[in-house]
């Protein structure tokens, strides 16, 4: 009784449009006043939470991503993809989803891929003759590599709330963010052939070699970062200090990036870390609070009472991330849900590094349905374009998303297969 | 009053930067220091942890001001805008509420926790508290001139669609494009 009046605060907050770390912390508090503790525990639980050093690579994942943005790493992407598939039919469909890819192992967010990129790729299509709905639809789907493959800020959180190992859950997104791009080709191999007056670009070797040189270490990031975790070098929130590092020597070294820039990348960086780390610190509370009254054992008798398959199990997960995908953000349902499906994917033998992948990307696919789907409205705004026009180019896109979603839960060797390879 | 807020707002972000600037220089090191004949620190990983509890606190103020919290917008589609005010005003009156109740917490905290000190660095956690006790105060006062001046003048274009969430600000001059993305995973 106590859980459901506790819920239905937080849902009513949620719906008056309180920030979610503040609906978390409301309700949350009022609990433990009402129970007795001193006012003390809920401030010193939530300042733990966000003090925790896993989570460091939360603010440095983010720095890396905004210099990597600012350092116009995506324009040179652009230029290679471009050198490289642009005599292919309907080339530039397949840039894109390249440029993503080759973007996603610096930035963890889709949001801030959409932004960057769309600016980059869609004027292109459409002086190339594609649609701007094929534009809209290839770029946001895109994007959404980016929180899947390594280094993924939704992963960094999936760890610490789990305490799984953050390099197997990277190691584990690699082949499904892999398939989605495979999956995003098809459905671009699909709808080209229906594109009419598409202008193909000429190939030249010259071209391409000069494009080459000029990527030749930005894509040497991954390397440092993955090769760093992976290889046993760095921890992951090391990883990330290096790669922004990297990102910055490579920045002042091409001229993109001045002095002056830094307040501003400082600035940014900061305040999406703030929303994200006052919601993951917030959670604490709240998992505390359900944690005492029982609620994930409560739920795990509740589950295995229906079933005690694993991958039915997984199945209800996805569907459930599905739902609260197209209306709660990502980063709230993961520190929300993650301490409750723990215990019941323990006792259903789930690997936890399937589990946060096959979340992960469910979740993800959240950003492109209305109504809470951020990258729709950042592409809305980007192309001043209605957020219906961007929904309708994104629906070819969602079926190989879903597909992804459902080969990681039927065929979790998918996932587990790098980590247990490389011994993570 | 614009300029009082605007220094405040400088001075919030400069903590908050500051502590990201930490965080990146200590990770760093502590990197480094592992292949690089540089002196062992012991308290790199304990700092950073602080560092990273003012960065998230210390800017929690501003984005109240900025609508840079994740929320749920379901009721910007609301096509009323006297209701969509209302609901924000709201919104904004129940964030200050919790964030004084919790100001209120954190000074207990640090009233409480002044003979604690932290095992690397031996500092008082009262220190530690004393910033997160200042963002919470700040988060109080600008949720409640927030509310009043949602009341007297409405919901920016900006709010209602929800795109501006980490970048474009309601009463500071717009930032450019490229930072509107950050807030999301």
């Amino acid at each position: 009784m106590t859980v459901l009046a506790l819920l239905v605060a937080i849902l009513l907050l949620l719906a008056l449009r309180v920030p979610v770390a503040f609906a978390f912390l409301g309700p949350g508090l009022v609990y433990l006043v009402l129970d007795g503790e001193s006012l003390g525990l809920p401030m010193r639980l939530v300042a733990n939470a966000a003090g925790s050093f896993v989570l460091l690579a939360v603010p440095l994942f983010v720095l890396l991503g905004v210099i990597a943005n600012r350092a116009g790493i995506a324009d040179r992407l652009f230029d290679f993809a471009l050198a490289l598939f642009g005599r292919v039919r309907g080339g530039l469909g397949y840039v894109s989803v390249g440029v993503s890819l080759g973007f996603s192992w610096m930035s963890g967010s889709a949001v801030a891929d959409a932004a960057a990129l769309s600016k980059v790729e869609i004027p292109p299509m459409l002086r190339a003759g594609y649609s701007r709905r094929f534009g809209l639809g290839v770029v946001g789907a895109s994007a959404l590599i980016a929180p899947v493959m390594p280094p993924s800020i939704p992963a960094v959180i999936f760890a610490g709330q789990a305490s799984v190992s953050t390099g197997a859950l990277f190691a584990g997104s690699v082949l499904p963010a892999l398939l989605m791009a495979l999956g995003l080709c098809v459905v671009v191999f699909v709808l080209v052939r229906r594109q009419e007056g598409i202008v193909h670009l000429g190939f030249s070797r010259a071209r391409l070699a000069a494009a080459a040189r000029r990527v030749a270490l930005p894509i040497l990031a991954p390397v440092v970062i993955l090769g760093g975790i992976l290889g046993g070098l760095f921890t992951p929130t090391e990883a990330a200090a290096v790669g922004a590092a990297y990102m910055l020597v490579l920045g002042f070294g091409y001229g993109t990036l001045k002095v002056r820039d830094l307040p501003r990348i400082l600035v940014e960086t900061v305040t999406t870390t703030a929303a994200i780390m006052l919601i993951v610190a917030s959670a604490a509370l709240l998992g505390y609070v359900l944690a005492k009254e029982r609620v994930p054992q409560a739920l795990a008798d509740l589950v295995l009472g229906f079933t005690d398959d694993g991958t039915v199990f997984l199945l209800l997960v996805v569907a459930l991330m599905l739902l609260l995908g197209t209306v709660v953000d990502a980063t709230a349902t993961l520190v929300l849900v993650v301490p409750i499906l723990m215990p019941v994917a323990t006792r259903l033998g789930v690997d936890p590094v399937v589990l946060g992948v096959a979340m992960i990307l469910a979740l993800m696919i959240g950003l492109l349905t209305p109504p809470v789907g951020t990258v729709l409205y950042v592409l809305s705004s980007t192309q001043r374009v209605r957020v219906g026009e961007v929904f309708r180019g994104v629906l070819p896109f969602l079926v190989p998303l879903l597909v992804c979603c459902l080969l990681v839960v039927f065929v979790p060797g998918l996932v587990t297969w790098l980590p247990a390879t490389l011994g993570l | 009053m614009s300029r009082v807020v605007r220094i405040l707002t400088g001075l919030e972000l400069g903590v908050a930067c500051l502590a990201a600037a930490t965080i990146f220089v200590l990770i760093l090191y502590q990197a480094l220091q592992r292949y690089l004949p540089v002196p062992n620190v012991l308290w790199t990983g304990e700092l950073s942890e602080f560092a990273l509890i003012w960065l998230t606190f210390g800017a929690a103020g501003v984005l109240v001001t900025r609508d840079g919290h994740i929320a749920l917008q379901l009721v910007d589609n609301v096509p009323s805008a006297t209701f969509v005010r209302t609901v924000h005003a709201v919104a904004m009156l129940l964030v200050a509420l919790i964030a004084a109740a919790f100001a209120w917490a954190c000074w207990e905290l640090v009233d409480s926790a002044g003979f604690l000190t932290s095992p690397a660095l031996g500092v008082p956690m009262s220190w530690v508290y004393a910033i997160t006790l200042v963002g919470l105060v700040s988060t109080t006062v600008r949720a409640l001139a927030r509310a009043v001046q949602i009341v007297r003048y409405g919901v920016t274009p900006a709010e209602r669609t929800g795109v501006a969430v980490a970048g474009a600000s309601v009463d500071d001059p717009p930032v450019d494009e490229n930072d509107q993305g950050a807030a999301r995973p």
